[in-house]
């Protein structure tokens, strides 16, 4: 099944201050987009809005051929992962992912996860007593329970070495294979695979 | 709209504001003549009755500052200008200390007159209630650290506040109706003599002076804080 | 089925807290522990200040543990992401508002007629304090949750929730108070179930944003 997001002429103003404008794009199936930027370019703002959190832009979103503007149905294919990493700290992981599915509505194997994350030996501990690195790992594992096509991804390489880095882009490209479309931004020179990219200039005026 | 207007807007207010100054000066001097000296005391109460004079204008005033907030809330949400929130957030703090004014000269008033300092009955209640609001309103611009958010979200408080205090004097009134026999009837006599009526309405006309002068005053600093963060941004 | 999942979900998060169900009913109890100390409960009109404590444990119980109904979730991100399922946001409210109505009022009601056996109240009483307990503090977890989320993500605002929510729960306290009036907490309710639904969706959309 293939997918494809198309974005058209996006432009963001708020507070009466651009945060960008003029964005074009297109991403298919089976590709990863990378977004660059300073800090302060937009990047988050931009995965925001494709989130369907901002609401208020100008031009088109549109995802196979429909605009995704005001339509519930398509916008919950996208799924966002955010500095926050949807952790509760006093329940073990294995919790954590309980609670996940309830909010998704989907039933997930506990058992796959956790080998395709490397957390097998963790699933019974308190997210508390983890590293920042295993919270991230773990935050992962709301991407792959729920079946959403686009993963938007901010600064997701952030607290991980490089290990965990080829274990982020297998679980992209198992994602990308399966028909979906992954967009994350990053601003560091340690990135991943990426098909295309797109760089967001500094819109914020004095 | 806004963009354009600071700048013009501090200048006229910088210019305009010492005539406010003398005009609030004079009305002062008048009023508090006619109250203290040129009326008659009270047959019943006698010269403690010349508290009123302070009192019911500020206890006027602060509700008609309260309206005022709540209105320039009301009007931010249908019109999203911020000059409407900059009234609001102007007002606030002299809406709060006419509250004061009004609510310590009252317990004054009310112990040589009916006996007893504070009675919980429907008006004294949401009065301090009234102080509350604004304490809350003026506390919002203060908890919340973004401005554009704490504007949002104070505009709605300042509304909330406007349909509670009717709320709690339906409320107060029901609960005193029920539960003790209403002390305090009216406030002041129904009717009111033309000797005394004439320094009340020169020390209102006083206090709204006093009002709009302090009103402008933070206002034009309001703006100026506006215009400062602009450039620092 | 979602909006039942998310209630689960809420509820599951209360009990795995471990102190959630516990807090509201042990929180009553110990006020009411100090109320002998203060009055006799053979002196007439006993049951008066009884009702009073009781308000008055509600009322405090509810702005103590107002901040679990929104902020965790917000703070941690779930928030978000319960957001982005794209559900009705005026049902995720409702789901968040019975959830914590459940997890904090009805251990309260359960321990009422216990705690009121104790201090002799008969039954009669007991019952109409039940109803009005019932009746309004839906209401009072409604607005205070509202109230909540007024302020996201700020950590210093528990005095400031305080000044809010006080002045609001007058009615109710006032109500609440009298043995007769549960058709008027019920409408207090239900004009505060429409308020705060409006200004909860109201705020979370901004903080969302």
């Amino acid at each position: 099944m293939s997918n494809k997001l198309e974005i058209n002429g996006l432009e963001c103003i708020r507070d009466n201050r651009p945060i960008f404008k003029d964005i074009n794009f297109s991403v298919k199936s089976n590709q990863t987009m990378l977004v660059r930027g300073k800090n302060g370019s937009g990047k988050t703002s931009l995965l925001r809005v494709l989130a369907g959190y901002i609401k208020n832009y100008s031009g088109n979103i549109l995802f196979n051929g429909n605009n995704i503007k005001n339509d519930k149905e398509l916008l919950s294919e996208f799924r966002f992962l955010g500095q926050k990493n949807t952790l509760k700290g006093n329940l073990s992981v294995q919790q954590n992912i309980a609670l996940w599915e309830l909010i998704y509505q989907v039933k997930s194997d506990t058992n796959e996860i956790s080998k395709i994350l490397n957390i097998e030996q963790i699933l019974n501990v308190d997210i508390n007593s983890l590293s920042d690195g295993q919270k991230k790992r773990i935050s992962l594992a709301r991407l792959i329970i729920s079946n959403a096509k686009v993963w938007l991804l901010d600064e997701p390489l952030v607290y991980l070495d490089q290990d965990k880095i080829d274990l982020l882009q297998n679980i992209i490209l198992r994602h990308n294979k399966s028909g979906g479309i992954t967009i994350y931004s990053s601003n560091t020179d340690i990135n991943l695979e990426y098909d295309s990219s797109i760089i967001m200039d500094d819109y914020v005026v004095l | 709209m806004f963009y354009k207007l600071p700048n013009t807007l501090i200048d006229t207010l910088r210019n305009w504001l010492p005539v406010f100054y003398s005009t609030t000066l004079v009305t002062f001097s008048i009023g508090l003549y006619y109250a203290i000296y040129n009326s008659p005391p009270d047959y019943i109460q006698g010269d403690s009755m010349r508290i009123m004079y302070v009192h019911v204008p500020a206890a006027w005033l602060s509700l008609g500052s309260y309206s005022i907030l709540a209105i320039s809330c009301i009007a931010w949400f249908v019109f999203r200008n911020p000059i409407f929130n900059l009234f609001a957030k102007s007002i606030a703090p002299i809406g709060a200390v006419f509250t004061i004014i009004a609510l310590v000269t009252g317990s004054i008033w009310g112990k040589p007159t009916w006996g007893t300092w504070w009675a919980w009955d429907a008006r004294l209640t949401s009065m301090l209630i009234l102080f509350f609001l604004y304490i809350a309103y003026m506390m919002t611009w203060q908890v919340i650290v973004n401005k554009e958010l704490a504007a949002k979200i104070s505009a709605a408080l300042g509304t909330i506040g406007f349909i509670n205090i009717p709320i709690i004097k339906f409320s107060v009134d029901w609960w005193n109706t029920l539960h003790q026999p209403a002390t305090i009837s009216k406030l002041s006599a129904p009717s009111i003599h033309i000797s005394m009526l004439t320094p009340l309405m020169l020390m209102t006309i006083a206090y709204l002076f006093l009002l709009i002068t302090l009103f402008l005053i933070r206002y034009k600093t309001e703006l100026v804080e506006v215009k400062i963060s602009r450039i620092k941004h | 089925m979602w909006f039942y999942n998310l209630i689960v979900r809420d509820l599951k998060l209360a009990f795995y807290s471990s102190t959630n169900f516990l807090f509201a009913a042990s929180f009553l109890i110990l006020i009411l522990i100090l109320l002998p100390f203060i009055i006799d409960p053979k002196v007439n009109q006993f049951i008066q200040i009884y009702t009073g404590f009781i308000w008055l444990s509600i009322a405090l119980s509810i702005l103590l543990t107002i901040d679990r109904v929104f902020e965790s979730d917000y703070e941690d991100g779930n928030l978000d992401a319960i957001i982005l399922t794209q559900k009705p946001l005026e049902l995720i409210v409702c789901s968040k508002f019975i959830s914590h109505w459940i997890a904090n009022c009805i251990p309260i009601i359960v321990v009422i007629p216990i705690s009121a056996i104790l201090f002799g109240i008969n039954i009669n009483e007991i019952i109409n304090i039940i109803l009005n307990v019932l009746a309004g503090s839906t209401g009072m977890v409604f607005i205070g949750s509202a109230v909540s989320s007024l302020t996201l993500g700020n950590k210093r605002s528990g005095i400031y929730k305080s000044i809010i929510v006080i002045p609001l729960y007058i009615p109710f306290i006032i109500f609440g108070a009298n043995q007769e009036s549960v058709l008027v907490l019920i409408g207090l309710s239900m004009f505060a179930f429409i308020f705060s639904l409006f200004t909860t969706t109201y705020s979370l959309r901004l903080y969302v944003e």
